[in-house]
């Protein structure tokens, strides 16, 4: 018979759950709620009748990590996977990015999570279609991220693998330890040395990728009788990349100490690095073909000889973090952290003034733009100059030079000399971050845990332009030169000379180099989160619940005070602060110990980011109008099968977002200026099926296969808010007609399938195929409007209306890739306590047919004609994915 | 193995991936709130400049524009009532305003003036010259809004007779279609237009009825019509009929070329000014008529009636000649 106490405990859930249900009435519709009342209260109430808790306490998920541990020297090819991978921080005209999948280990339990990362990694495959941001990492429970856009930090390692080795990861929809959970995965990395097994190990890695070799260096102490131990790791990075021009030159380091008393651990970790590289840029099928080269890379040219890249990317960072870890009894832990990051990035760019844009790809310099205006013989004439001179396809430091070494010497201020036309600007971004959390676990009973946690950041970015180099010339004049395009004729000539100014208080302001120029603003934010999850355990049954509030509080401040905007530039502005929330609730049922089913769902809404509410933060601090927060509604079932033999994993899913937000800034033909889009109230709906199972075979193989089939769509109009940057006065709304057309800038659907034979004898080999499709290159919201295809008649131009309008599918990827690893030990005498040595050799072969057509992500150009109404004036710029490459990787370990 | 092949299946529905853009349709533009001839009739002096100042509106059918060059930095409107040119300033006008398409004009704050007789719709009156200004073709739209293609306005059987000159005559800047034209026997052997003498803008040839009524067809030199021969057969032409009623003060006119001697037909006209470039629709200016190379001297400027071509297949004079004409 079941206690009263028991009982009253159960009414209390009851209670409970439909306090929480009704909260979130709004989210299932009221007939939609009542059912679901219903149907989970019957469902809850015959499983109340089963008194035993079935599913394990999992209430630390260190020891698992500890386990994990041990597995991953038989697990290396997982970890090299990531080892390369770094987000390229993207073009901000241009938003792309190359994104970041996952890096998850085999060890854990959710099987497709754990091969769909592994394999997908090279296809910019997201989770679901969802954006990054929607898949956060972690440091001991401290989102690595900015608070500018939230994306998941995997930039922040600089090569230091070593500390991807201990993570937890978790589908933010179930239950989960750490965080409050949200729609996509998250990965929570544990710097603790003292969970670490004494060890030395030394590594050198050749590869073709992102870069040609690469060393490291690691120790780990172990925990010595004073309970101290010592983690740490050195990496270098350096060589060319795969594509021409492409080079990364870094170094990386990290340490960390901890120390253990009793029941407390304390844990200090910095890590942090330095890189320089320049990367792929999304290239023109029209050049890549005059340059005839299958790695055409336009972003560099000849300067004195030396190969230099205009666009490299800078960055360095910081990054201190103090974890402490209190035990407190059998059934509680309380874990805190603080942290401290510090950092700075700068990507180069051309500016120019009173001339053309340098790039070799600028479109009035190629044989298509005379094509279009039906010039065939100066196109032919223009192809077969490029075709002849294949290094006219590369940026011409040298004209520069002799522009500026052939110009005269004029008077700014009371600067003489020679004013530059042309410069390497940088942007630059330093960063400062402090970070406070605390989570606490608590067992309540033996079927009810707890976990609460509360998270406070704080960040200050400082943003401004800096002048790099000056190519020959002596100095850059601070003034805007595109503010001209937006006047009209009346304005008088002091307006005018206003209106130029990049900064009043310092008009036609000389600069050299490393000197501030263009803008000059900082934002800061604040983000403070607050959660509570409970999980019920019962014999067939586990249900979870969970909620979180957030808080964000940002403002931007001016250190310049810009000719067009002069009242909205300088000094502090309006503060923006936002209150978002989360709820989600899962049940899972057991049917027996190999067979599981679950059904979960999550709400939540989210703050507008600071990059989608600033029109022009560089600019002003004129704000486009929120009057809705986004909102996410997820659902989530599943089968979950464990067996000897075979693992599987299969889900369906289905989320719903409104009042999504996105912003495209680019230049405008229209307004000859640059300016924005900024998209409003956007409505998506995802939905697909995930499949991950690996079946043991005899004869010591493995096979694993993977798929993600999703359909991601937008299922609404928004509306466009039009701006630019060089008048106050140009703002509009407009349609965008985005509805039944696809997201963008994933495979919505993607499998692979792989088999594995693992040696006895401490080798392995794999062989895997990937297949992705449904792949659509971004859109640009100019072509969807009405105004697009206004002048098109659809009697006679309706081909050229549904071009204009149809998204481009990007071709099927097929990759094949080959992964082998060998493991020696070797007798050493220089150690008493173990006396082996371990020789290791991997190797990843990836894309053996070594197909080059294959894109991993492409966008339309955001710039269009309204005048020719051809969509071909500016076409679509590719990322192309890298033909056959390798990483052949040999360490030694004692 | 049950499941799998359940999940299997469940996948191969969810894979049905067709894409179909919610494409907008162009909606069609609202009917003005007066007639393009009760918006003429405001307009009641010649050669004055009369700024709109109320909430008027038209709406009509683009029936010329600058395709083939023939008509430049403008294009001519007609409804049930008449016809009349829009001036505005800018290339490729036919991309935006092609013939056929219905267009509504907020009239408020534009202004009409005359050439010669024939009413344009313009910006305003530029105080430097005292002409009419153009609207300029990246403000357009907000005075123009363009709505929907393939209307068809038929062209209006006339005959040269019943072409009237005065200012609100209803065939003015409107398609008409006259039959039994030719061409005289001088000018065999010439083209519509002459590449050659482009500083001259405009070709004239008087074509005449077998009642030896003249009419002027007028081609642009930098048409791509100025390249066909003038045929020397008896037919028909559809174009644009404007009337040339010269102000003695203003516009002296290019009467010379009524007449259809070989010797005139080389004269041609100046018209380079951007704002009253009409290059087909109208004849020229005083300042054209300095320039002209002609022998004649005070030739007293003499009205006109004109007929400009849209495109190569309007123009069929290939019948047998009138009676008096096949003598030779």
């Amino acid at each position: 018979m079941r206690s009263d106490v028991q009982v009253e405990k159960g009414l209390a859930f009851f209670n409970l759950l439909y306090q929480t249900m009704r909260s979130s009435k709004f989210c299932f519709g009221k007939s939609g709620f009542q059912i679901l009342t219903l149907a989970s209260c019957t469902f809850l109430y015959a499983s109340w009748q089963s008194p035993l808790p079935l599913f394990s306490q999992k209430l630390t998920p260190s020891t698992e990590i500890y386990q994990q541990r041990l597995h991953v020297d038989t697990s290396a090819f997982h970890y090299q996977n990531y080892s390369d991978f770094d987000v390229n921080d993207e073009d901000d005209e241009e938003s792309s990015y190359t994104p970041v999948a996952s890096p998850i280990l085999r060890e854990n339990a959710d099987i497709f999570v754990n091969t769909a990362f592994f394999a997908f990694s090279s296809n910019r495959f997201r989770f679901r279609g969802y954006d990054y941001r929607e898949s956060p990492l972690y440091l001991n429970g401290i989102p690595l991220k900015d608070l500018e856009r939230k994306r998941p930090g995997f930039n922040y390692f600089f090569g230091i693998t070593e500390l991807l080795y201990a993570k937890n990861i978790e589908r933010g929809i179930s239950s989960t330890t750490f965080s409050p959970g949200g729609l996509g995965i998250l990965t929570d990395i544990t710097s603790a040395p003292h969970t670490f097994n004494p060890k030395v190990r030394v590594r050198y890695t050749s590869a073709n990728r992102t870069y040609s070799h690469r060393i490291s260096a690691v120790y780990h102490s172990g925990l010595n009788r004073r309970k101290w131990a010592v983690s740490s790791m050195l990496t270098a990075r350096f060589g060319k990349g795969y594509f021409n021009g492409t080079f990364q030159n870094g170094l990386g380091a990290y340490l960390a100490a901890s120390k253990v008393m009793g029941n407390h651990s304390l844990t200090f970790s910095t890590f942090g690095g330095f890189v320089f590289q320049s990367r792929q840029s999304a290239v023109l099928q029209e050049t890549r073909d005059l340059a005839n080269s299958l790695r055409y890379n336009p972003l560099w040219g000849k300067d004195n000889e030396q190969e230099r890249s205009a666009r490299t990317h800078k960055y360095y960072q910081s990054y201190n973090q103090i974890s402490h870890s209190w035990r407190i009894n059998k059934n509680a832990e309380l874990k805190s952290n603080l942290s401290y990051l510090i950092g700075w990035q700068a990507n180069s760019l051309f500016d120019w003034f009173d001339g053309t844009n340098p790039s070799p790809e600028y479109y009035r310099k190629l044989p298509s733009f005379y094509r279009l205006r039906k010039q065939n013989i100066v196109a032919d004439v223009v192809d077969s100059f490029f075709s002849n001179n294949p290094e006219s396809l590369q940026i011409d430091f040298a004209n520069i030079r002799d522009i500026h070494q052939k110009s005269t010497p004029t008077l700014t201020g009371n600067t003489m000399g020679i004013r530059a036309h042309y410069i390497l600007g940088e942007r630059v971004v330093e960063r400062q971050q402090i970070a406070l959390n605390s989570t606490y676990s608590q067992q309540i009973s033996q079927r009810f845990s707890i976990h609460f946690g509360l998270l406070s950041m704080g960040e200050k970015s400082r943003n401004f332009m800096r002048v790099a180099d000056l190519l020959g010339a002596d100095y850059w004049v601070d003034i805007n030169s595109f503010y001209r395009a937006g006047l009209l004729d009346e304005t008088s000539v002091e307006e005018s000379e206003q209106f130029a100014q990049n900064d009043l208080l310092n008009p036609n302001r000389v600069v050299k180099v490393g000197g501030k120029y263009r803008y000059d603003y900082s934002l800061f934010l604040l983000n403070n989160q607050l959660w509570i999850q409970g999980i019920l355990e019962l014999r067939k049954l586990q249900i979870h619940l969970g909620a979180s509030v957030d808080q964000d509080l940002y403002f931007r401040q001016g250190y310049t005070q810009n000719g067009l905007f002069p009242s909205q530039s300088l000094g502090r502005s309006k503060v923006y602060n936002f209150i978002s929330h989360q709820q989600k609730i899962g049940i899972s049922y057991k049917i027996n110990s190999k067979h599981i089913v679950y059904l979960h769902t999550l709400h939540n809404s989210q703050t507008p980011l600071t990059e989608q509410v600033f029109i022009a933060p560089y600019m002003h601090d004129i704000t486009s109008p929120i009057n809705r927060l986004t909102h996410n509604y997820n659902l989530e079932t599943g089968y979950q099968h464990r067996s000897e033999l075979l693992s599987l994993r299969a889900d369906f899913f289905i989320t719903h977002t409104r009042n999504g937000r996105q912003i495209y800034r680019f230049y405008n033909d229209e307004f000859r200026s640059f300016g924005q889009y900024t998209l409003q109230n956007i409505q998506k709906l995802y939905y697909g099926a995930e499949l991950g199972a690996e079946l043991q075979l005899p004869l010591h193989l493995t096979l694993s296969i993977v798929s993600s089939i999703g359909n991601y769509r937008y299922t609404n109009n928004p509306t466009a808010l039009i701006t630019a940057d060089n008048s106050p006065k140009v703002a509009q709304n407009e349609t965008i007609f985005f509805q039944n057309l696809p997201i963008e800038g994933t495979p919505q659907s993607a499998h692979a399938l792989s088999l594995f034979y693992r040696d006895p004898n401490f080798w392995y080999v794999g062989i895997q195929n990937i297949l992705s499709y449904d792949n659509y290159v971004s859109m640009n919201p100019v072509r969807r409007t009405l105004r697009a295809i206004m002048d098109l008649n659809p009697a006679k131009d309706q081909s050229t209306i549904n071009t204009i309008f149809m998204p481009t599918k990007l071709p099927t990827v097929y990759l094949m890739n080959l992964i082998g690893g060998y493991s020696k030990r070797i007798k050493l005498s220089l150690r008493k306590r173990d006396g082996y040595g371990y020789l290791s050799f991997y190797l990843n072969l990836q894309n053996l047919l070594n197909s080059q057509k294959f894109v991993s992500s492409a966008f339309e150009q955001l710039r269009y004609d309204f005048r020719s109404q051809n969509p071909n004036k500016f076409p679509t710029r590719y990322f192309f994915m890298m033909g056959f490459n390798y990483s052949i990787n040999m360490s030694f370990s004692f | 193995m049950r499941t799998f092949y359940l999940c299997f299946l469940c996948f191969l529905l969810l894979s049905c991936h067709k894409v179909i853009p919610l494409i907008p349709q162009i909606s069609e533009v609202e009917n003005g709130n007066i007639s393009i001839m009760e918006l003429k009739k405001r307009y009641t002096s010649e050669g004055t400049f009369l700024k709109i100042t109320e909430d008027l509106s038209i709406a009509g059918i683009v029936i010329a524009n600058d395709e083939t060059g023939n008509f430049f930095k403008k294009i001519i409107i007609q409804d049930n009532s008449g016809g009349i040119a829009i001036n505005i300033d800018g290339y490729d006008l036919y991309k935006e305003y092609p013939i056929g398409r219905k267009i509504n004009i907020t009239c408020k704050n534009l202004t009409l003036n005359d050439y010669a007789h024939t009413i344009n719709l313009g910006l305003d009156k530029d105080e430097s010259n005292s002409q009419l200004i153009s609207i300029p073709a990246q403000i357009a739209s907000t005075y123009i809004k363009k709505g929907g293609f393939e209307h068809k306005i038929e062209p209006k059987i006339v005959k040269i007779n019943d072409l009237g000159t005065e200012l609100h005559d209803p065939y003015q800047n409107t398609l008409v279609k006259i039959e039994g034209l030719e061409a005289d026997r001088r000018d065999r052997d010439k083209y519509l237009g002459d590449e050659t003498r482009r500083y001259g803008a405009a070709q004239n040839y008087t074509l005449s009825d077998c009642q030896k009524n003249t009419i002027i067809l007028r081609t642009s030199n930098y048409s791509t019509l100025a390249k066909i021969p003038l045929p020397m057969g008896n037919g028909s032409i559809v174009g644009i009929f404007t009337p040339f009623v010269p102000n003695n003060n203003k516009q002296r006119n290019t009467t010379d070329n009524t007449t259809t001697s070989s010797e005139n037909t080389n004269t041609t006209d100046n018209n380079t000014d951007n704002t009253n470039n009409t290059t087909g629709t109208t004849s020229s200016t005083s300042r054209n008529n300095r320039q002209r190379n002609t022998s004649r001297t005070n030739n007293k400027p003499r009205t006109q009636k004109n007929i400009t071509l849209r495109n190569a297949k309007e123009i069929k004079l290939n019948g047998p000649l009138c009676t008096d004409n096949q003598e030779e």
